[in-house]
């Protein structure tokens, strides 16, 4: 009777034990779920492939005088044209603010004004200096081959590329105010005035531009990731729909961009629509993941298929043996 | 008609001890295709699912995928081939089948049935490679595989035919095992060392240890182009001259050999 006491208590002992340890990493799973979005990116390929474009709409509605290719490079304006994107790998760090201006606000002529700007005293020691704070990011490397309607050559064109992608998005808003300020000190310094150089202000519809055009990858869930980025950049010409961002654009005539993320965090799919819903441009993606499992998994079913086939006929050899003794 | 009916007659009884081999070593086929598939998933699927980056290119990861492979094959040839002619005589087999069958035929079709499921093996380990290889990089499936999957077969002929050599005159395949294991891994080594104690620059391409790393360097695309690597003529010319020159000495040795 004692004993059996004994080991009802020490079942709800562990019970309990158990409970505590669950309801702990539960809340621990809630109060980061607000905070910190998780890494979604897995090992492997991506291909796009240009599978729509419609060159005379996108000439009347997007833009006369630019094609595709000057949003994506390569060949992106070809449909059929095909662009890989292999990550190899990733890793936690943090960074100062000067990497964040140089990796998410930049855009290419800004980039290659920056040297200058440098050598007026505005590098990453000054911006660093004025704006020091760390941010955990995640770090991933890749290699990537632009859109090409030939075949993919072994090494990619764009080898050992490294990129990153915020762990909290709310912490783009301060990053975000102070690219603005440091944005305004350039254009405001008399002597880069006279050299005619200048940053571009940003509002929050450009940043979610460049920051789509630029596949910058978003953390898990990723509705939540940019719902969040949404609100804290206070983007008004960008909604989001799901795992999909839609922007409202003018080019030549009112248009849509509707980008969506795939359950990794990384662009899948990019549509450009005119105001009626007609698509003139579509980019797709594909997995080579999916051919492996679908050959794993016919492999494994026909090793199974002739197991059992095997099984059931031993077993029918035998039955038919043991059969012919009895009757004898 | 009549030397027609002659040449069935010689391929008939090599048809059958081919079919019977298979059939008798099945099991062990089963065994070292697991083995080779494990390997391959262990260093080649599994560090990278639980977090290590990924090769370069595709042709590092070929590579990276078949320096293990050849220590595996070099095992299964030796496991393989070992018995191939010493097992009639430990187990008294011979006593039954030689009366009914010629020396020849019987080694000819013991040796062709090995090498088939050798072969078979190394195919196992070249598709499971380039499948997941196709799951990380896509396309385009790199075809230097079939140089080094070229290699590979010379290697297995060549280095069964040393087995099959060892197999003709030694009384058990646990011996020839360890004889052409510790040849390969320790043998040519000391050769090499001793001889390039004299001949310092002297490339040693007597040496199958030294050959067979032609078949994962073989993957690198810089292969052709970087002096660094063995020469691919020197190579075929090597393993050709193992290959062929040691099965004729089996082959002498085997009729020779009394019950």
């Amino acid at each position: 009777m004692w004993r059996l006491k004994n080991m009802k208590n020490r079942k709800q002992m562990l019970l309990l034990f158990l409970g505590i340890i669950l309801i702990n990493n539960c809340l621990i799973t809630i109060l980061k779920a607000n905070s910190n979005f998780t890494n979604g990116l897995e090992l492997g390929t991506q291909i796009y492939e240009v599978k729509h474009f419609d060159e005379i709409t996108w000439k009347n509605t997007v833009n006369f005088t630019k094609n595709p290719n000057h949003w994506f490079g390569g060949e992106a304006n070809i449909v059929g044209a095909k662009s890989k994107l292999t990550i190899e790998g990733w890793y936690y760090t943090n960074f100062m603010t000067s990497v964040f201006f140089a990796t998410f606000f930049y855009s290419n002529k800004t980039l290659s004004l920056f040297p200058i700007v440098k050598s007026y005293g505005y590098g990453e020691t000054y911006i660093n200096e004025y704006y020091s704070h760390y941010y955990t990011v995640c770090s991933y490397d890749y290699h990537y081959w632009p859109f090409t309607t030939g075949e993919f050559d072994i090494h990619p064109s764009y080898d050992m590329e490294h990129s990153m992608f915020m762990q909290n998005p709310q912490e783009f808003q301060p990053i975000f105010e102070n690219y603005n300020e440091f944005a305004g000190i350039i254009t405001n310094d008399t002597t880069l005035q006279s050299l005619n150089i200048s940053f571009p202000f940003l509002t929050g519809d450009d940043f979610m531009w460049q920051f789509v055009m630029n596949r910058f990858v978003v953390g898990t869930p990723i509705n939540d990731y940019l719902t969040t980025m949404l609100n804290v950049l206070e983007s008004k010409n960008v909604t989001i729909q799901d795992n999909t961002l839609i922007f409202q654009r003018l080019g030549e005539q009112n248009y849509t961009v509707e980008v969506t993320y795939n359950k990794q965090g990384i662009m899948e799919t990019f549509n450009v629509k005119n105001s009626e819903g007609y698509t003139i441009y579509k980019i797709t993606s594909s997995y080579p993941k999916t051919v492996f499992f679908i050959i794993v998994g016919i492999i494994a079913s026909s090793v199974l298929g002739i197991v059992i086939l095997f099984v059931i006929k031993k077993n029918y050899v035998k039955d038919t043996t043991s059969n012919r003794k009895t009757k004898n | 008609m009549a030397s027609g009916n002659r040449v069935f007659g010689t391929l008939k009884p090599i048809f059958h001890t081919f079919i019977f081999e298979l059939t008798s070593h099945g099991k062990k086929f089963i065994t070292f295709s697991m083995i080779t598939i494990l390997q391959v998933f262990l260093f080649n699927y599994l560090p990278f699912i639980i977090g290590s980056h990924l090769s370069g290119s595709l042709d590092w990861f070929y590579f990276e995928g078949t320096i293990y492979f050849v220590i595996i094959l070099t095992f299964t040839i030796c496991f393989f081939f070992s018995g191939i002619i010493c097992s009639e005589y430990k187990d008294k087999t011979g006593l039954t089948i030689l009366p009914l069958i010629n020396k020849h035929e019987l080694i000819i079709g013991k040796y062709l049935a090995n090498l088939f499921l050798v072969i078979g093996i190394a195919t196992i380990h070249y598709l499971t490679l380039i499948l997941l290889g196709y799951n990380f990089y896509g396309e385009p499936v790199f075809y230097s595989w079939i140089l080094s999957y070229g290699f590979s077969i010379l290697y297995i002929v060549a280095l069964g035919s040393i087995a099959t050599f060892f197999s003709s005159f030694m009384s058990s395949p646990s011996s020839v095992f360890i004889v052409v294991f510790g040849f390969m891994y320790i043998g040519f080594d000391l050769l090499s060392q001793f001889v390039q104690a004299f001949y310092f620059d002297f490339e040693p391409f007597y040496s199958l240890a030294y050959i067979s790393v032609i078949i994962p360097n073989i993957l690198l695309q810089d292969f052709f182009t970087s002096r660094m690597y063995i020469s691919v003529e020197g190579a075929i010319a090597v393993l050709l001259f193992y290959a062929i020159s040691f099965f004729i000495l089996a082959l002498l040795l085997f009729t020779r050999r009394e019950l």
